[in-house]
Order: structure tokens, then C-alpha cells, then sequence
């Protein structure tokens, strides 16, 4: 074995000694802040526009169903004003009340020139 | 040792290869499917996922509503809802048949046979009541679906049924004006398109497409639904009465042409059409034709006066009967020879007196007044099916035709042709084309006025007050007694028609009796028609008169018209009131 290679330290290798933290490293921090006020509040604006979304598409779907509802009612409250004011029923609820229509001689018409 | 040392050091080519070859492989197969899943069979899959996931609802346009002319609704549409069952679905078939039976009011058997069918989509009911289904919809059943649709309803029931018609449970106008203005009521369909998640949950911003139905516009008539409902009452007890075959009624503003009321008895329920007899379906004062009998001597008159054939004072020998080549004439009742002038004749109905009024006018000249009033030819009421009547061309006139056709026999019209030609003379002369329908409401609610009707001149104003006032003398001591009302001058005449037999071979021993007329006789302001068929009383100013009586006298109470001066009686009348 070559002691001269083993017995001596070797020049071209400096002295070791702690190695410093890098310089650059302390300066992440503002980096990391300012993607953290960027991101996070574009994140949670999405999310909440999301769920604003949501909400409305929700709100919109019961409104549908509050319309669809209401729009039946209209429907059958109509059926049920015109059935009601059918002139069959009131015939009917007259002739149940004694009412009838006059015969000819219990009208007497009033005309200035005269009439038969 | 070494040996061993060798065979760590230098790896198994051969499985190396092998795995190599099994990754290779693999990968290929893996490459294969991926194609075929994204490439070949991509649109497949992808139109299977979104079938899971979106559902495309057809959304039905509400189908305009029938107004009368007062805003009273006559046909509606409501929400109602198609039950639909898919038998794959279908988990408990007697179970759920019986259920559903139960619940709508169905046949179960037929029901059990629909849940246990072929295919996946058949129809258990429409038009079902939609608080019904929401009963059913609330049960779970499997296999049972429920679509929205819209459902025609007539709430009066059977009011004016032939001339508002009927509409199919697919909203198609199939009868009436339903049919006649399908595509004005109809509107347009809509659709909603809705991505679901697995528990029907709608995805918010998914594919949801709303596009909103369009509905139909509202059509107003010009039918009163009061007169109406008295015109149909008083029809009813007219037919039971003089135990007729059938009737028709016709009420109009013979100023306007306004149909307010008009309908053939029998009638049916459009809320049940599929029940209904079909020849009582057809609007008959529109549709079908009969030979009109005495009404059509107003025709006669009204001609000979024009024409100048014959002077109003001038007084014709007219017998009781009267032979014209093979046949022989007569008056309805035996009577002497009698001097009559044509106000007489037409007041006491002779048949005799008016062929030869007629022969005096001559066949030209007294055929283009039958053209002139409209016979022959469609009214232009536009009603869907209207006939046009049937006059024989006058070269093609038998030898007979001169006596038969100006007493209304050998000649056929509509009720409402005939309707109209009374019209013309209560309108000072002037034919107005009759019409149902005053306008429609479009989505901003105004109402779009009908173009006015075409009119055309028929007869001077001077003409049609003189026959006026022959028809207001019948009416007063003629064969329209039975037609007077207590405080108004009426005008009108009687008819009394014979019935063709069916084969066509000749006249039966059936008869129409009629009576058309208007009041107040000098400022005519409504008109009627009333016709029975076959009543056991053939003669019109017994059977129909009365009729025509009740309508009338209603009609003038209900749109509060007031009495008007009395008409003066014809140039030397027989019998002066």
C-alpha cells in the first residue's frame, strides 16, 4: 500500500467545518406567506362560490317545485270557479230554493210607444 | 461456490424475457381495452352514463282556454299526470296492480296485465287527477313512473259541446273549434333537461336546460254560455215535449252574425267523448242539411218584391190547390178561393200563392235570389265540416221545381244557412257571414279582435222592411201566434217540411216543423231558430214556435233588450190586426 497517499492528508480537500444555512432559505417564508394570502383566499372564494352555487341551484329547485305546486292550485281553483259558476249548478241551487224562470204573462215588459 | 456466485451475478435472461414479454402483453391488452373503451365504443358509454344521469322532461304547453263572450270559461287545461309502469321494474305485480287499481279507480286485471307485460314503458292511465297520483307517487311502488301532462276539461259539462268540440288526451283538437283552431290553442312544448346525482338529487351546474313551454292563445267566442244553457233547456223539454226525433236551436245577432247560442239535441258530454254517440257529436245546425219547408217563402217574397214582380197591394186568386204538370199542389189547410196579397200569403203560409208568386218572378230571376242568400254555398263561418247545402242548377229544374222549391221543398240547406237568410232581412237587407269566434288573447293578455265578417247586399233596406213586416203580420194573426211575446213585436215565419225518405226515393210521412224569427221586429236585434225533427205536431207554428218562444223571450230578457214601436201590417191584409 502507498503510505504517502495514506499518511497525509490530502491538500485539495479543505478543512471541514459546519456548513451554514444557505442564505436563501429564510427568505421562503414571504413566498410561502404570499402564496398562502393569494391561494387561500382564491380557494375559499371558489369554495364558497360553490356553495353559493349550490345553494341557489337548491333555492332553484324548491322555487320550481313551490311553482309547479302553486301553478296546480291556479289550475284547480280555476276548474273550480267555472264549474261552480256553471249556469246547470245555479239552475239547480235556484230550483232547490223555489226560484223559477217567469212564464210569459208574469213579465210585463214597458214600452213608451205601447206593446201587445 | 463460484459457480453459485456466477448464477446470482447474471440474471435469468429467459424469465427476464418471459416477464418482459407477459408485461408487454399485458400492457397490450390493457392498450386494447383502453381503446376500445375511449375510442371504438366511447360515444356508447358515454351516452349510457349520461342516461344515468340526466333525464330529459318533455314539459306540455298549457293548451289555450275557451272563453264565451262574457270571460266564462268553456274549456280549460289543468295538470294532470301519465302513470306509467316499466314491467322490469315491476318487483310485486298482483300486489302492485291492486294497489295501483285501488287507488285510481281502475280495472285490476287490466293493470296486472300492463305491470306483467313486455317492453319497458306502457301506460297505466292518463290523464289522471294529479292529487291521485301524488297519493300513488307517495307509496314507492317499483316500477311505477309518473309524467306531468295537461288535461282538457269542459266545466260547464255539456254546454254548446258540438261547437266547442273536444280535445284527445294528447291535447289534439279533434271535434269543433278545438279542431278547427288546434294550432292557435295548442302553444309549443317545452323541455327541462336535469343532471342527477345516484340519489336523484339535482348536480348544481350540471347539464340543466330549462326551455319553458309556450302556452296556447285564449279563444273567445261569441257564444252566451246563460243563453246557451236556456237555448239547450228549452230544446231538451221542446224534443220530450212534441216527442221528437231530434232538434236544433240557433240564437244569433243577425246585425253582427254573433252565434250566441247553437246546438242539436241529443248532445254529449265532451268530458266523456269517448262515450259519446258520433252522429251526436257533429254540430248539425252547421254539418247537415234538410229540405226547410215554408221558412223558405221569405225567399220568394223577398225576390218578388225587388224584382218588382208583383205590387204589395196587388191581390192574386189563390185556390187551395193547383195542379203544375204532373202535380198537384196544396195549401197546408183547405180554404176557398181566396184573393190574397203577397203580405197574406206569406202570413197564412200559402203554398199556392207563393209558386205563383214565384211564376210571376220566373225561374231565372227567382234562382238568383236563392244564390244571392247564400244557399248553395258554405256560409264562411269557418267551422270545421260545414256543409254547403244542395240547390239543383235551375237548366237542370224539373217541370215541378217552380212549385216545389220556392215552398222549400226540393231544396236543402243548413239550420244556419237558413238562420242566415233571416238574418239578411233583419239586417236591412244586407247577408252578414255568421261567426263564433269574437277574438283571442295572446300571452299580454289583450284581446285581437276577429276580422269584421264579409258582408254583401242582398235586397234593398225598402224590401227588407216590407217582408219585415209580412213576417211581423204572421207572426201576429198568422200561423205564428204561438211564436208572440208579451211587450215585443216578433217577426218570423213558420215551416212545415217534408222528409225525404232515406233511400231517396221520394217523400215520407215524416215532417220538420220549424220557426225562424227576430225581435224586436222593427229594430231587430236577435234572432232565432228553432227546428224539430219528426215531432209528433208536424206543423211548425205548433211544434217549434213555442220553442222558439222560450229562447227568444229569455234571450231578450238576458241581454236586456228593450221593446221597440210596432211594425205597420201589410198593404190590404185579410185580416188587419
Amino acid at each position: 500500500m502507498n503510505g504517502r497517499a495514506g499518511g497525509r492528508p490530502d491538500r485539495r480537500r479543505g478543512r471541514l467545518r459546519v456548513a451554514s444555512r444557505p442564505p436563501g432559505r429564510s427568505r421562503r417564508w414571504p413566498f410561502i406567506l404570499i402564496c398562502a394570502l393569494l391561494v387561500g383566499p382564491l380557494v375559499l372564494g371558489v369554495v364558497t362560490l360553490q356553495a353559493l352555487v349550490s345553494q341557489s341551484s337548491f333555492r332553484m329547485q324548491q322555487l320550481v317545485r313551490q311553482n309547479a305546486t302553486l301553478q296546480q292550485s291556479y289550475g284547480d281553483l280555476k276548474l273550480e270557479v267555472a264549474e261552480l259558476s256553471s249556469p246547470s249548478r245555479i239552475f239547480d241551487e235556484a230550483r232547490k230554493l223555489g226560484m223559477q224562470i217567469p212564464l210569459p204573462g208574469q213579465v210585463h215588459p214597458l214600452s213608451p210607444e205601447g206593446s201587445p | 461456490m463460484a459457480a453459485a456466485r456466477t448464477s446470482r451475478a447474471r440474471p435469468p435472461t429467459q424469465r427476464l424475457v418471459a416477464l418482459l414479454a407477459a408485461l408487454v402483453l399485458g400492457f397490450c391488452g390493457i392498450l386494447t381495452r383502453l381503446l376500445l373503451l375511449q375510442v371504438k365504443d366511447a360515444a356508447a358509454f358515454e351516452t349510457l352514463a349520461r342516461d344515468q344521469r340526466v333525464r330529459d322532461v318533455p314539459a306540455p304547453a298549457p293548451r289555450g282556454t275557451i272563453f264565451d263572450r262574457n270571460g266564462q270559461a268553456l274549456a280549460i287545461s289543468v295538470p294532470a299526470k301519465e302513470v306509467f309502469a316499466d314491467p322490469l321494474l315491476v318487483k310485486d305485480a298482483a300486489g302492485e296492480a291492486q294497489t295501483v287499481a285501488a287507488t285510481l279507480g281502475l280495472d285490476q286485471a287490466l293493470v296486472f296485465k300492463a305491470l306483467t307485460g313486455s317492453g319497458r314503458f306502457v301506460y297505466i292511465a292518463r290523464d289522471v287527477d294529479v292529487s291521485l297520483a301524488k297519493a300513488l307517487q307517495a307509496m314507492n311502488l317499483p316500477g311505477i313512473g309518473f309524467l306531468d301532462e295537461r288535461r282538457r276539461s269542459y266545466p260547464d259539462g255539456a254546454i254548446a259541446p258540438q261547437v266547442v268540440g273536444f280535445a284527445g288526451v294528447d291535447g289534439e283538437g279533434l271535434a269543433g273549434l278545438e279542431l278547427a283552431y288546434q294550432d292557435l290553442l295548442a302553444g309549443r312544448a317545452g323541455r327541462q333537461i336535469i343532471e342527477e346525482d345516484p340519489s336523484g338529487t339535482v348536480i348544481p351546474q350540471g347539464a340543466n336546460v330549462d326551455q319553458p313551454p309556450v302556452p296556447g292563445d285564449n279563444l273567445v267566442l261569441t257564444i252566451d254560455r246563460q243563453i246557451q244553457f236556456r237555448a239547450q233547456e228549452a230544446l231538451a223539454a221542446a224534443v220530450r215535449r212534441n216527442r221528437a226525433k231530434s232538434g236544433t236551436v240557433i240564437v244569433m245577432d243577425p246585425r253582427t252574425g254573433e252565434i250566441l247560442a247553437m246546438v242539436s239535441y241529443p248532445w254529449f258530454d265532451p268530458n266523456d267523448f269517448a262515450a259519446a254517440d258520433p252522429q251526436y257529436v257533429r254540430n248539425r245546425a252547421v254539418t247537415d242539411v234538410y229540405e226547410p219547408g215554408s221558412v223558405n217563402k221569405v225567399i220568394t217574397a223577398a225576390a218578388a218584391i225587388q224584382e218588382w214582380a208583383i205590387n204589395l197591394d196587388e191581390r192574386l186568386t189563390v185556390p187551395d190547390s193547383y195542379q203544375m204538370y204532373t202535380k198537384v199542389f196544396h195549401d197546408a189547410h183547405f180554404h176557398p178561393t181566396e184573393k190574397m196579397t203577397l203580405g197574406d200569403i206569406i202570413a197564412y203560409s200559402s203554398n199556392i200563392g207563393t209558386s205563383e208568386v214565384a211564376g210571376l218572378l220566373g225561374r231565372a230571376r227567382f234562382a238568383s235570389y236563392l244564390y244571392r242568400f247564400g244557399l248553395n254555398r258554405s256560409t264562411g263561418s269557418g267551422f270545421p265540416g260545414e256543409a254547403p247545402g244542395l240547390l239543383p242548377r235551375p237548366n237542370k229544374w224539373s217541370g215541378t221545381s217552380m212549385g216545389t222549391i220556392p215552398i222549400g221543398q226540393g231544396v236543402a240547406v243548413t239550420p244556419l244557412q237558413m238562420a242566415n237568410v233571416y238574418a239578411t232581412i233583419a239586417n236591412g237587407g244586407v247577408w252578414t257571414q255568421p261567426r263564433f269566434v269574437l277574438g283571442t288573447v295572446g300571452p299580454d293578455g289583450k284581446l285581437v279582435s276577429a276580422p269584421p265578417p264579409q258582408t254583401h247586399r242582398v235586397v234593398s233596406a225598402e224590401t227588407a222592411q216590407a217582408v219585415s213586416e209580412m213576417l211581423a203580420y204572421g207572426v201576429d194573426v198568422g200561423t205564428g201566434t204561438e211564436a208572440q211575446i208579451p211587450g215585443f213585436w216578433v217577426a218570423g215565419k213558420t215551416g212545415t217540411a217534408r222528409k225525404v225518405r232515406a233511400d231517396g226515393t221520394g217523400y215520407s210521412d215524416k215532417y220538420i216543423a220549424s220557426f225562424i224569427g227576430f225581435a224586436p221586429a222593427s229594430r231587430p236585434e236577435l234572432l232565432v231558430a228553432a227546428i224539430l225533427d219528426e215531432p209528433v205536431t208536424i206543423f211548425g207554428g205548433v211544434a217549434a214556435a213555442p220553442l222558439f218562444q222560450d229562447v227568444m223571450r229569455f234571450s231578450l230578457s238576458r241581454l236586456r233588450i228593450p221593446p221597440a214601436p210596432r211594425l205597420p201590417i201589410p198593404a190590404h191584409a185579410l185580416k188587419p190586426a
